[in-house]
């Protein structure tokens, strides 16, 4: 059989391009994810080592609070043989650079230049009080430079400290954007969080033996230098490793995607090589020995297509780290490397995809009878035996499938995954018996249009199998795409209207004791990135014997307002859950408020974040017998509107008992997260689509390519060269379009299910949202893809003349 | 006994059952081969007892639906019949499962059908080898550089199918059928694509190897002048035997077949 399979590999090759290509992107996929989280991991690693180079030991510290850090930093440094130690603190603050402030990491320098680690590329070291260091990356983002103060906003205090040199960016254990002399650290308060003390003594390790059995240490783990170091490679690898799974469910998306794309191609070749598999079954060839051949064949395709792969793959991770490295400086990335599991796993997997899409395939063409050869081609319906158990395991897989996705939300989110991968699988099952029912429903109305229409509602459902195969390839593709758009738009609208509920007010200004000064709302409303601006009234009243300010949402304030979640109707006292968690207040069904006159009933709910007040309706202050006075100021901030800088400003304009509240700089947070979130999920399932779109475009010229002969019968029975390729036009019009449909319909609900499942848990009941204007730009270019794909290489057939189509073999 | 041929005919109760055993290649007994079933039902073949002799060549002819290619396709194990017995070489068919039966192929029988011959994806040599090489056989290298030589084939062997012309293609084939020394070779309108030059060659080919290898030889065929190079005739119409003509020239077998109505 080696003849048969080299000859019929180099014969056929270029009908398995299109798979080939498929495995070589998904296989290269997952080892550029490997080198690139290979280079992460050695730039972790790297810098860990460089951060204690100066360190002989550490102790543990990230369990203890800062203060304990500190002490246990001064006890050590007193220990015989202990030259000097410090307490490396890190935190999340907000920093002033002039007149902005950012939200920065502030990291510990150490007073022992042993310790210091920390390369000074401008200006110089930090060595006194108040005196920062400053990575090159945060420096260049925010405009500062060498002599500049930054205003480090602590807990009880706010330093001052002036930049004395730029450093180089660093991540790992201890790296951060601005690094402030220990003392500095000190005085920011509790917001530090301690990570170790790290010491470096006179001498060896009977130095680190004898502090580690020393009171100074008591409660605390001492460790080497190379242990500690180990330790916090490992967490910090932790996360990249966690990063690097997320990363390759996508691949594992892509895979299946080329799975399938490969069944679909590998039917069709198989199709078309239906005579030839027959005439060697004639002239001795047994049934094991054609699987065996066709077997041989999948797996050469996958060896090749996934050595390839490997090799791609290999050239992308370099490019990605070279190009991470000149954009973004401030990542620490080593160089780019893949261990051997982390190339033998992707080449397997590729070389298992192919030969197992070959299975199915393979095993129809065994049941090939070698009179098959002597016939022609006929056209294959499904019907009878082997239509009900297609159908009944499209249905089961789709059912299982529904189960998955079902059960699959929040922490399993492997199981709706595995679930939609499985339904799709039933989906793609049931095709062949679902688009030429649909096709054959839909026919009639394009018979309607003449000839070329009646000819080609004929063709599309004489060969089942064949238009199964081409719709389904352009229904991977628009399912994939649709499901995106839609999960995307989905998502944003679930999380806008969770927004609307938590942060239902931009920003405020409230006067917690006295009325505002007049003409307030006209300087907010001056300020930039300030939209609306409403004044609201209000008053003190008692609620369950709690006093507390009481605003009056009249329509002008609603206004201001996103959503509707906070409004309160009449009879209701909505509740900012600022206030409730200020007063650490409860509430039932009913609570007892009381103004200046009897005690009223209303019904409290919560309103998210809308400062530490109570929300009520129009006229509820006059009915508890107070009046209410200007107390707060509303504003809602324009869109990509700074939000930082707005609330900043505002809070310039307050009084002396104002308070800023509103949730803006959240908001904007949230959103900012969620537009990297869904920028990187779109560009992750890419690799998928553009696998699916090779597919496509490969089914349906290999499908056009098989039928050389019957349209060149057409011709000779007086079709005329317009009319066939009008013929071939509506034809893939029909397959394109209905593959397009449902590709869809599915699309949008797997994107729904997908964002209810990724979203449970967090937000309760997702929104489904349309975007109708991409969902038919999908489906307009997807239809047109097709019709492209199919007809340019018709053209070639409609060129041949009829009698040598007729005599093509 | 419809015929009304003026050469020889032996009546088709003869065509089975008076040759010594060794002189038989193959046998069919009362073989049936119906398609459908109910109304639809069709007798492809209706009860056929026939012998074809060894080192013969033997003509299947008959109008279409006669039936002609389905009795073929029984004899060389191509097609199960409904009912009756087919033995080649001494094998008989029907108790054998589809391994048997494809072993059986390629070790008794050789093929040569009217187009599609070859793997198209071959050279002309390894599509001789195939059927051994499927088989995990080793050529009998003299007689492939015999066949080689004799059917001129000696400078297309490096060359594929599409490469070669049709009469070139079918002594691709005939070398394929020939190589193994099966006990019959069954050629199914291998003229049927051929001009007359081709056609000849290719008859002439088949003949001789009868004549000078001894080769068992059944041909399906519709056309006289093909027949005419056949030791024997076998006459079918509507499944059945209808007569048998020996040794004929081209014109009995148009007078014979003119007789059958067909």
């Amino acid at each position: 059989m080696r003849t048969v399979l080299w000859g019929s590999l180099r014969g056929h090759a270029r009908r398995y391009v299109a798979a080939g290509v498929a495995i070589v992107m998904a296989v290269a996929f997952m080892v550029a994810v490997n080198a690139l989280s290979g280079a992460a991991r050695d730039g972790a690693r790297a810098e860990i080592v460089t951060q204690y180079a100066g360190a002989d030991a550490a102790v543990d510290m990230r369990d203890a609070g800062p203060a304990a850090a500190v002490q246990v930093a001064e006890q050590v440094s007193r220990v015989d043989g202990v030259e000097a130690a410090v307490a490396n603190r890190r935190t999340f603050l907000y920093v002033g650079v002039g007149p902005a402030r950012h939200l920065m990491s502030v990291g510990t320098v150490a007073a022992d230049e042993g310790l210091r680690w920390q390369e000074v590329v401008e200006g110089r070291p930090a060595d006194g009080r108040r005196e920062a260091l400053v990575s090159r990356s945060t420096a260049e983002r925010y405009g500062v430079a060498v002599g500049d103060v930054l205003r480090i906003e602590g807990d009880r205090t706010s330093p001052e400290v002036v930049v004395t040199g730029l450093v180089e960016s660093a991540g790992g254990a201890l790296g951060a954007s601005v690094y402030v002399d220990e003392q500095t650290v000190t005085a920011l308060g509790d917001l530090t969080s301690a990570v170790d003390v790290a010491v470096r003594t006179t001498g060896g390790e009977d130095v680190v033996a004898a502090l580690a059995d020393s009171a100074a240490v008591e409660g605390h783990t001492v460790m080497t230098r190379d242990a500690w170091v180990d330790e916090q490679i490992r967490s910090a690898t932790r996360d990249i490793d966690i990063l690097q799974r997320l990363v390759l469910v996508f691949a594992a998306v892509a895979a299946f995607v080329g799975a399938l794309v490969i069944a679909n191609t590998l039917t069709i070749v198989l199709a078309q090589r239906r005579q030839e598999l027959a005439l060697l079954r004639c002239v001795g060839a047994t049934r094991t020995q054609v699987v065996r051949a066709l077997r041989a064949e999948s797996l050469v395709l996958g060896v090749v297509a996934s050595a390839a792969g490997l090799v791609v793959g290999w050239g992308l991770g370099l490019a990605a780290v070279a190009a991470l490295k000149a954009w973004a400086s401030d990542l620490s990335l080593g160089a780019a490397s893949v261990t051997p599991v982390g190339m033998a796993v992707p080449f397997a997997l590729g070389v298992l995809v192919v030969v197992g899409a070959t299975v199915l395939p393979a095993r129809r063409v065994a049941r090939l009878a070698p009179l098959e050869a002597l016939r022609p081609h006929e056209t294959t319906g499904l019907d009878g035996r082997a239509g009900r158990v297609r159908a009944a395991a499209g249905v089961l897989l789709v059912a299982a499938g529904a189960a998955g996705l079902a059960v699959g939300t929040g922490d399993r989110l492997v199981l709706g995954l595995g679930g939609g991968m499985l339904s799709f699988l039933g989906v793609v099952v049931l095709a062949p018996l679902v688009i030429p029912a649909v096709l054959r429903a839909v026919g009639p109305l394009v018979g309607r249009t003449g000839v070329a229409g009646r000819l080609a509602a004929g063709n599309v459902v004489r060969n089942s199998r064949r238009t199964a195969s081409s719709s389904t390839a352009l229904l991977v593709g628009v399912t994939l795409i649709t499901t995106v758009v839609v999960g995307s738009a989905s998502l944003r609208t679930t999380v806008d209207r969770d927004l609307d509920e938590s942060y239902a007010l931009d920003v405020g200004l409230v006067a917690s004791e006295n009325p505002l000064p007049a003409g307030i709302d006209r300087d907010v409303a001056a300020l930039d990135g300030v939209e609306a601006v409403a004044v609201v009234t209000g008053a003190p009243i008692t609620m369950d014997g709690h006093t507390m300010l009481a605003l009056e949402v009249d329509d002008a304030a609603a206004a201001v307002l996103r959503g509707d979640h906070a409004v309160p109707a009449p009879g209701e006292i909505v509740i900012g859950v600022e206030l409730s968690s200020a007063r650490d207040l409860s509430y039932g069904e009913t609570a007892a408020v009381r103004g200046s006159g009897d005690v009223v009933t209303m019904r409290p709910r919560g309103g998210g974040s809308v400062g530490e007040v109570v929300l009520v309706a129009p006229g509820t202050l006059g009915g508890l017998g107070v009046s209410g006075e200007p107390r707060a100021v509303w504003a809602r901030g324009a869109d990509g509107a700074p939000a930082e800088q707005v609330m900043a400003d505002v809070a310039t304009l307050a009084p002396a008992d104002g308070q800023v509240v509103g949730g803006l700089s959240q908001r904007g947070w949230v959103a900012l997260q969620l537009d990297v979130l869904l920028a990187v999920t779109v560009g992750l399932l890419a690799v998928a689509v553009l696998i699916a779109a090779v597919g496509m475009a490969g089914a349906l010229s290999l499908s056009v390519l098989e039928r050389t002969r019957e349209n060149a019968l057409l011709r000779a029975l007086g079709l005329s060269r317009r009319g066939l390729r009008a013929t071939l036009g509506a034809e893939a019009l029909l397959m394109a379009g209905v593959g397009a449909v449902l590709g869809t319909a599915l699309g949008t609900a797997y994107g729904w299910l997908g964002v209810r499942a990724a979203t449970a848990g967090l937000i309760e009941d997702a929104g489904l949202s349309v975007p109708w204007g991409q969902v038919a730009i999908v489906l307009t270019a997807a239809t047109l893809t097709g019709l492209a794909a199919s007809v340019l290489p018709a053209r070639r057939s409609t060129r041949v003349a009829p009698a040598e189509g007729i005599a093509t073999l | 006994m419809n015929s009304t041929s003026a050469a020889p005919l032996a009546p088709p109760a003869s065509a089975a059952g008076h040759l010594p055993a060794d002189a038989v290649a193959a046998r069919t007994r009362d073989l049936v081969k119906t398609y459908g079933r109910g109304d639809a039902l069709v007798h492809a073949l209706a009860g056929v007892d026939l012998e074809i002799e060894r080192a013969r060549l033997t003509a299947i002819m008959g109008p279409s639906g006669s039936g002609k290619s389905t009795l073929m396709h029984c004899l060389a194990g191509l097609d199960t019949p409904t009912s009756g017995d087919v033995s080649v070489a001494g094998i008989a068919l029907g108790s054998l499962d589809d391994n048997a039966l494809t072993r059986f192929r390629r070790e008794h029988v050789g093929f040569v059908f009217q187009a599609f011959n070859l793997i198209p994806t071959l050279t002309a040599r390894q599509n001789v080898l195939l059927p051994l090489e499927l088989a995990n056989r080793e050529p009998d290298w003299r007689r492939f550089d015999q066949l080689v030589d004799v059917l001129g084939l000696a400078d297309r062997l490096t060359h594929r199918p599409p490469e070669l012309s049709g009469g070139q293609q079918q002594r691709v084939a005939i070398a394929r059928a020939l190589l193994s020394s099966p006990e019959v070779v069954f050629a199914d309108e291998p003229t049927g694509n051929l001009d007359s030059r081709s056609s000849a060659e290719v008859l002439g080919f088949l003949r001789r190897s009868v004549d000078e290898l001894g080769q068992t030889v059944v041909m399906v065929t519709h056309e006289p002048s093909a027949a005419a190079y056949a030791d024997r005739v076998v006459l079918l119409r509507d499944g059945r035997l209808a007569g048998t003509l020996v040794r004929p020239s081209a014109d009995d077998v148009v007078a014979a077949i003119a007789g059958l109505g067909g």
